[in-house]
C-alpha cells in the first residue's frame, strides 16, 4: 500500500518536476515500453481556404495517329497546356524512298524491293531497335542476321544521302560528314561481336592465364633497358677482350705480356725490360692494353675463358699444375718466355677503377700473420724492402709478382717438407737401411 | 658547371713526394724543453709547383699539437714545426675541382735522428740536417676531360718529370729520385725474382723425386 502511494507520488512529481533519474524511476517499476503512438496532433481543418476547382477535360494526344478523344480530371489552372504524356513519343527519322528512288540507286542483288521495304517498316516501327527487329523479321524462308539488316540500313541510308540534290549554300563536307555518320562495316562488326562473345566465354583457367601472362610481359618490358644495357656491356668486354689476345707488340708494356716476360730466366728479360723502359715512366696507358673499363659482371666469365686459352697453349710442366691451381689468377702466356714458370705468375686483371689512388698503397697485402712473417724474412734475406723506394707502375708491378712467386715458393717449400718428414718417419718405420733421399736438408735461400 | 665526361681506359700517373727536414736545435731552451728539433716537412713534386692540379694540402699533426689540422693552400706545400717525437703526419691532397675526384692521402714518418752514419764517414754532423724522402705516385684512373688538359698542358701526361741521374750533390733539400733509383730498383727486384724462381724449380725437381719414391 505504502509503495502504491509512494509510486503515485513519484510518478506525479515526475510529472511535475522532470527531473527524476532513469535508474531511480526503474526501482519504482519503470515505465512502460516505448510504444509508438501516433501522434494525437492533427491540423486543424483550414476552412478559411477556398477550394480548388476542378475541371473534367477532354483531350487529344498529339502522339496518335488518330484523333481520339478522352477525358480526364486536370485542375483548371492546367487548362490548354499539352498533354503532360505527349512529349515522350520521340520518333526517329527513318528514311522514306519512292519506288524511283529505289530503283535509281537502292537496288541490290541480295535485297529485294519488298524485302527492303518489309525491313524499312519494321525500322519505323520499332524505331531502329535493331535486336528486335531481328527478333521480329520474318520475311518468307529467309533468316537474317542482325549485322546484314544494319549493313542494308545503313547502306540504303549512304545512298540516299549521295543521291539528294544539293541543297544552296551546302558545303560538300558536310554531306561527307554525314556519309561518315552511318559507315557500317560489316565483316569487322562480325568480327567485334565473334571477339566479345569469346571474351565473355572465357573459363577461369583462361582468364587466370591471360593475367599471369600480361604481369610477366609487364615485368620484361621494366627490365629491359637493364638487359640491353647488360648486353651491350658484355659484348664490349668480348670484344676487347678479342683484341687483347692478339699477338702482343713489343709496346704493349702495361698489358701483361712484358711482366711476364721477367720470368724468363735469360737475357729476354733485360731485353723486354728495355722495351717497356723505353715506353717511360708515367705514360700513357693505352685503351687497349689496359683491357675492360667496366662491365664488371662479365670479369668472371672472361677469366674463364682465358684459363681455357691458357689450357690449349700451355707448355709448362704437369706436375706444377696441381700448386698452380692454388692461385686463382693464370698466367698470360707471351711468345718470348720460356715457358718455365707460366702457370705461377699472377696475370694483371686490367680492371680500372675510376678515381685517385695513391700507388704505394695497392701494393698486395698478406693476411695471415705467420705469412707474413714468413715472406718478410724472405725478402729480407733476398735484399727487397717490404716497401719499394720508388714505387713506380712497373717496380709495383714486379713487387707482386715477387710476392705471389714468394708465396708460391713458401707453399711449395712447405709442402715438400711435409712430405720429406712423411717420408722419413716411413722409413723409420719400415726399418730399412735405404738413405733417406734428397739429402741433407738445407735451405737454399741464401745466395752466396 | 664543367662536364664530368671522364677518359674511359685513360691512367696518368703524377710522381710526387714527401719529405722532410730535421735540425736538432741548439740553445738552453732546447736542453730541457721538449722541442729539440726544428723539422719541416711538406709535398712536392717533379712538375713545378703542381699548383696547376692541386688546390691544397692539409697536414694533419700528431693531437699533442695545438691545431693538428695545418692547411697550405699555396705552393711550396709545406710546414714548420719544432717538436721532440718522430710521428706519422697525414698528408691529404686535395685536388683542383675540375678532377672531381676526393682528397688522396698520403702518410709521411717524420724522422728526426739520422740512423745511418754520415756518407763521408763518422757520426752525423750536429748541423747538418736530417732528410727524409718517400716518393709516391698519384694515378688518376679515367680522369675527367677538363682535368685531363689541365695534366696534358704541364707536361704531365707525357713524361715523368724525374730527372735522369742520382742527384749527389750538396743540396740537401733536393730528393734523390731518379731515372736511374728505378732502373736499380728493378733491377734489385728481377734479381730476387731469378732467386725464387730458381728455388721454386727446385723444390718442384724435390717433389717430383718424393712422389716418385712414395710411389715405389
Amino acid at each position: 500500500m505504502n509503495s502504491e502511494g509512494n509510486k503515485e507520488q513519484l510518478i506525479s512529481s515526475t510529472k511535475q518536476s522532470d527531473s527524476i533519474s532513469r535508474d531511480i524511476y526503474a526501482l519504482a517499476g519503470g515505465a512502460p515500453p516505448i510504444a509508438f503512438v501516433k501522434p494525437t496532433f492533427k491540423a486543424k481543418y483550414n476552412t478559411k481556404q477556398k477550394a480548388t476547382p476542378w475541371i473534367q477535360q477532354s483531350f487529344t494526344n498529339p502522339a496518335r495517329p488518330d484523333d481520339l478523344v478522352l477525358q480526364h480530371w486536370i485542375p483548371e489552372h492546367k487548362n490548354n497546356e499539352e498533354y503532360t504524356f505527349a512529349k515522350f513519343n520521340r520518333v526517329i527519322d527513318v528514311p522514306e524512298y519512292t519506288d524511283e528512288d529505289y530503283d535509281r540507286y537502292l537496288t541490290d542483288s541480295d535485297w529485294s524491293k519488298d524485302e527492303t521495304d518489309y525491313l524499312f517498316k519494321l525500322c519505323q516501327r520499332f524505331d531502329l531497335r535493331f535486336p528486335i527487329i531481328e527478333d521480329r523479321y520474318s520475311f518468307g524462308e529467309k533468316s537474317r542476321s542482325m549485322e546484314d539488316l544494319k549493313d542494308r540500313y545503313y547502306s540504303v541510308q549512304r545512298k540516299l544521302i549521295k543521291a539528294r540534290p544539293h541543297t544552296p549554300g551546302e558545303y560538300p563536307q558536310e554531306r561527307q560528314a554525314l556519309i561518315q555518320q552511318y559507315a557500317f562495316d560489316k565483316d569487322k562488326e562480325v568480327e567485334r561481336k565473334e571477339a566479345l562473345t569469346t571474351l565473355f566465354n572465357r573459363t577461369k583457367e583462361q582468364i587466370e592465364q591471360e593475367q599471369a601472362l600480361f604481369v610477366e610481359a609487364r615485368r620484361i618490358e621494366l627490365n629491359e633497358p637493364r638487359l640491353a644495357r647488360e648486353r651491350e656491356a658484355l659484348l664490349n668486354a668480348l670484344q676487347l677482350e678479342q683484341a687483347q689476345q692478339a699477338p702482343p707488340t713489343p709496346l704493349t708494356p702495361t698489358g701483361g705480356s712484358s711482366s711476364n716476360n721477367a720470368a724468363g730466366a735469360n737475357g729476354n728479360a733485360t731485353n723486354t725490360v728495355a722495351a717497356s723502359g723505353s715506353g717511360g715512366p708515367g705514360t700513357l696507358a693505352t685503351p687497349g692494353g689496359i683491357g675492360i673499363a667496366g662491365g664488371t659482371p662479365s670479369t668472371v666469365g672472361l677469366d674463364n675463358k682465358k684459363k681455357k686459352r691458357m689450357e690449349e697453349t700451355g707448355t709448362g710442366p704437369s706436375s706444377s699444375s696441381g700448386s698452380s691451381s692454388a692461385n686463382k689468377k693464370n698466367r698470360r702466356i707471351s711468345n718470348a718466355s720460356s715457358g718455365i714458370l707460366e702457370d705461377v705468375v699472377p696475370e694483371r686483371k686490367e680492371k680500372m677503377v675510376q678515381g685517385v689512388y695513391v700507388r704505394s698503397q695497392k701494393l698486395p697485402v698478406v693476411t695471415k700473420q705467420a705469412l707474413q712473417q714468413k715472406l718478410l724474412k724472405a725478402m729480407g734475406e733476398l735484399d727487397i724492402p717490404i716497401r719499394p723506394m720508388m714505387p713506380t707502375n712497373q717496380v709495383v708491378q714486379k713487387y707482386d709478382i715477387l710476392h705471389h712467386s714468394l708465396l708460391h715458393m713458401l707453399e711449395l717449400k712447405k709442402n715438400v717438407d711435409k712430405m720429406e718428414a712423411e717420408h722419413r718417419t716411413k722409413n723409420q718405420r719400415g726399418q730399412t737401411a735405404r738413405p733417406p733421399t734428397g739429402g741433407p736438408r738445407d735451405k737454399r735461400r741464401k745466395q752466396g | 658547371m664543367a662536364s664530368n665526361k671522364r677518359m674511359k681506359g685513360v691512367s696518368v700517373t703524377l710522381p710526387v713526394y714527401t719529405y722532410n727536414f730535421a735540425t736538432p736545435l741548439t740553445g738552453k731552451k732546447a736542453n730541457d724543453s721538449d722541442h729539440t728539433h726544428k723539422w719541416t716537412v711538406g709535398f712536392k713534386g717533379f712538375h713545378g709547383d703542381l699548383s696547376f692540379c692541386i688546390k691544397k694540402v692539409v697536414f694533419r699533426l700528431h693531437d699533442t699539437y695545438a691545431n693538428p689540422v695545418r692547411t697550405i693552400e699555396e705552393p711550396p706545400f709545406e710546414l714548420h714545426e719544432t717538436g721532440w717525437g718522430e710521428f706519422e703526419v697525414l698528408v691529404k691532397v686535395y685536388f683542383h675541382p675540375s678532377a672531381n675526384e676526393k682528397a688522396a692521402q698520403l702518410y709521411h714518418h717524420i724522422r728526426l735522428h739520422p740512423y745511418q752514419d754520415d756518407p763521408s764517414g763518422g757520426p752525423w754532423p750536429k748541423d747538418k740536417p736530417v732528410t727524409c724522402f718517400l716518393y709516391d705516385e698519384l694515378v688518376f684512373n679515367e680522369p675527367t676531360e677538363v682535368f685531363y688538359q689541365i695534366l696534358a698542358d704541364n707536361n704531365v701526361a707525357g713524361s715523368s718529370g724525374l730527372p735522369l741521374r742520382k742527384y749527389t750533390g750538396k743540396d740537401y733539400a733536393l730528393p734523390p729520385f731518379s731515372v736511374q733509383m728505378e732502373q736499380e730498383e728493378l733491377d734489385r727486384l728481377e734479381k730476387a725474382q731469378r732467386e725464387v724462381n730458381q728455388q721454386i724449380l727446385q723444390l718442384r725437381q724435390r717433389k717430383l723425386a718424393l712422389e716418385q719414391e712414395k710411389i715405389n
